[in-house]
């Protein structure tokens, strides 16, 4: 997609304040204003620390990630299927999908296994470019990925931990109305089956599946 | 539907009492209520009316909190079993019996996993739909080889009533004119993709006992006049039939014969009412009707008819007949014999190979096909066997093209893999076994010595396992596919072998636990599914095979249902009933 990849070489040129703004943004929109400010402010290790005991705090009230694992998957959702001429996974709630999916429909151990990834992906995030993954420019984060996806990172995660995380990401953005119905072609009621039509590089998957 | 239908209390003797709603119930009372027969018709589990009660219908993942997953919570509480069902969604699941209060036990190191769908309807809101006919390689193979007993039927016994099933049910299929299994009265058949006419091509050219064919289905295709007067109306390929279907167009109690019993006028249905046992009159030695605990008080009821027709269920069926002890039959009515509940039997579906189709990537198909293809069973006869083990397989497959529920597994992030998620990948096509089980006396269901379900009934206790001769048959009906795939120029492909992993009873087509045959010492029923001993008891469901061929069996209880009926209201005329 030429317009993407445009896309990410103008983000890329971006200085780091612009970075910072638009994803303060994004996470005033996420978790309101003061949780947004101590997450930006924090890039230090002791913010780690403050964050951690976050993680306390949002386990007692039930949720499965912390607001800094939050910020952090809600980065990966978008390094792994950003807007191009459909939405993008954060469009579609995949960051909200994807917690609330791990605790409704997997088991202790996938849960386990997703937070363990957040967590290195953000360790290597740290340990690559002294910054929290979500600050990190999308070239940076997608090489990161990359690197966990690849088994060339130092980090002990299992590629297949982070392909399950990325399925379930996938998952979510394609059983979502805009995933299924415009990034993909939908039949609600198909009419009746043809077992051959014409197609080219630029048809689209079928949305509409009988079994999920 | 009119709701003077259902009835609650009533002291009318019917002429004839349907336990059972599903496909066989279904079909004992539209044939009864056509021959002007009042007819009660008993079903343990709630009303579910057509169309108003398709709750999920047209309804996309998005509408579903966990994206038509079902919560584990409510997995782990309810739906035990019944998870492991292909067809179990958060979509689907309100058409699932509840696992924890329809309990039953196995013997221990051994499973079973039974499907229930505990409604009005029954499984034929959930089935496969595939619909075929058994040949006289079938019914007579149990002879044949000498495992289990002879059917005491053959095909030209059965042949006109499975026209007669098929014509008002619709079924779509091709002529193959294959001696092991028979044409049906078809609709026209679904369309093939490309790589599988090419598929096809290539197995009868290096397999020339072989034949890939499509699937014969109850969709209509091409409704007839007769379709379109049960209100049904041109199958529009969505392939979400389990959530049920407004068009009618697969054959379900609600679609197909439910409508055409209570246009009679003849009909009547007790829902919510949980048969508990058989009133048995030992002076007439006969059935005078029904015990029966409300679903949802437990208060108790009966009702009371000149004939009963079991359709509960291939286990529910024999349950009811087990907790049925008297006098003459302490060990459960009509058991003189002591085959009651034995000869358990499912299909094996546990081996088969997919791989890759390359050349098609010009072509797509359009629509959701609720079939696929078949390679009937060729080895169907005692000179076709395989070294080393008796009977065979029929090869259930299809082919679609890879998109992200398997491409999402690949390498990539960003823009790139988006867009390749969103494209049609490469075509895949697979054969699946349906291995056919024998019918052995250790594979049995009982009543449990102690324990009861809430309704007081004891629990069905179950063991079943696979022989060496089922383990067999899968090792090379995985080889089997993996070669003829090999052949027809696959690529990529896996094979796999499940039947170490998987209990007896996924196949959704458990028979066998009252079977027919000639002898009253070896069998339960006769010919037309009548008990030996019991001149106004039938069954007509699957606990009346004797094996189970590799056809998928939901035609037959058609058929046999409705011989059945045919047989019982000549009988009462001629006051022999």
């Amino acid at each position: 997609m030429p317009t993407n990849s445009n896309n990410i070489e103008l983000a890329s040129q971006t200085i780091d304040e612009e970075n910072r703004r638009l994803f303060m943004k994004k996470m005033v929109a996420l978790f309101g204003a003061t949780t947004a400010s101590a997450v930006l402010s924090g890039c230090s290790v002791s913010a780690t620390k403050q964050l951690a005991t976050q993680t306390v705090s949002a386990s007692k009230n039930g949720e499965l990630l912390s607001e800094q694992q939050m910020t952090v998957l809600y980065s990966i959702c978008e390094t792994i299927l950003p807007r191009t001429d459909t939405p993008s996974a954060v469009e579609v709630g995949c960051h909200k999908f994807v917690p609330h999916q791990l605790q409704h429909c997997h088991s202790q151990q996938q849960q386990n296994d997703c937070i363990q990834v957040i967590n290195a992906i953000d360790r290597l995030a740290e340990e690559t470019f002294s910054k929290t993954f979500p600050l990190l420019q999308p070239q940076q984060q997608q090489q990161i990925l990359l690197q966990i996806e690849n088994n060339q990172s130092a980090t002990s995660i299992p590629k297949e931990h982070f392909k399950f995380l990325k399925a379930l990401i996938v998952f979510g953005y394609f059983t979502s109305e805009a995933g299924a119905t415009q990034a993909l072609n939908f039949q609600t009621v198909p009419g009746g089956f043809v077992g051959s039509i014409p197609a080219d590089a630029n048809t689209k998957s079928w949305g509409s599946r009988a079994y999920y | 539907m009119t709701t003077d239908l259902y009835i609650h209390e009533s002291d009318h003797v019917y002429d004839a009492i349907v336990v059972g709603s599903g496909i066989s119930g279904g079909w004992a009372a539209k044939e009864f209520c056509e021959r002007g027969m009042q007819t009660l018709m008993i079903e343990r589990g709630r009303v579910v009316e057509h169309r108003k009660d398709y709750v999920t219908e047209g309804k996309g993942p998005w509408e579903f909190a966990n994206r038509t997953k079902v919560d584990n919570l409510l997995v782990e509480e309810k739906y035990s079993v019944q998870k492991k069902c292909y067809a179990f969604s958060d979509m689907t699941k309100h058409f699932f019996g509840n696992d924890k209060d329809l309990p039953y036990s196995t013997k221990e190191g051994t499973g079973f996993d039974w499907i229930r769908a505990n409604q009005l309807g029954g499984k034929s809101l959930l089935w496969h739909r595939q619909s075929y006919r058994l040949s006289d390689f079938d019914f007579s193979a149990n002879k044949a080889d000498g495992h289990g007993n002879d059917w005491p039927i053959r095909y030209k016994d059965i042949e006109s009533w499975y026209s007669h099933v098929e014509k008002f049910a619709g079924i779509s299929g091709s002529q193959e004119n294959l001696e092991q299994l028979p044409n049906s009265e078809f609709l026209p058949p679904f369309e093939m993709t490309a790589p599988e006419l090419h598929v096809r091509d290539k197995i009868a050219e290096h397999f020339p006992d072989r034949q890939l064919i499509m699937g014969r289905t109850a969709h209509l295709t091409e409704p007839t006049q007769l379709h379109i007067e049960q209100g049904r109306v041109t199958c529009q390929a969505r392939n979400e039939c389990q959530k049920g279907c407004s068009f009618g167009a697969y054959f379900s109690t609600q679609s197909s014969t439910l409508p055409a019993a209570a246009k009679t006028g003849n009909l009547s249905i007790a829902p919510n009412s949980v048969v508990h046992s058989l009133i048995f009159d030992e002076k007439t030695q006969r059935v005078k009707g029904v015990r029966v605990v409300d679903n949802d008080n437990l208060s108790t009821r009966e009702y009371f008819a000149k004939v009963v027709f079991l359709c509960a269920s291939t286990l529910g069926s024999a349950q009811i007949m087990l907790n049925t002890k008297t006098k003459t039959f302490p060990n459960g009515i009509a058991n003189s014999s002591g085959v009651l509940g034995h000869y358990l039997m499912d299909h094996n579906y546990n081996a088969g190979a997919t791989g890759t189709v390359e050349g098609f990537d010009d072509v797509y198909f359009s629509g959701r096909r609720p079939s696929g293809l078949l390679v009937p069973n060729f080895q169907y006869k005692p000179s076709l066997y395989k070294k080393g083990y008796v009977r065979g397989y029929g090869l259930a497959g299809g082919s679609h093209r890879d998109s992200w529920p398997g491409l999402r597994y690949q390498n990539g992030i960003g823009a790139d893999f988006k867009t390749k998620l969103t494209k049609p990948g490469k075509w895949k096509l697979g054969l699946h076994a349906q291995g056919e089980m024998l019918p052995r006396f250790d594979n049995y269901m009982a009543l449990h010595p102690t324990k009861t379900d809430k309704w007081g009934i004891p629990l069905i206790h179950i063991d079943c396992t696979w022989s060496e001769n089922e383990k067999l048959m899968m090792a090379d009906a995985e080889q089997t596919a993996f070669d003829m795939l090999t052949k027809a120029g696959l690529k990529d492909i896996q094979s796999y072998n499940s039947i170490e992993e998987n209990n007896p009873g996924l196949a959704i087509h458990e028979v066998g636990t009252a079977r027919m045959g000639r002898d009253p010492k070896e069998s339960v029923l006769n010919g037309f599914n009548q008990c030996h001993d019991v001149a106004n008891l039938f069954v007509t469901d699957g606990s009346s095979f004797c094996s189970t061929a590799v056809q998928n069996p939901s035609l037959t209880f058609m058929a046999l249902t409705a011989r059945a009926v045919d047989y019982c209201v000549n009988e009462m005329k001629a006051r022999r009933i």
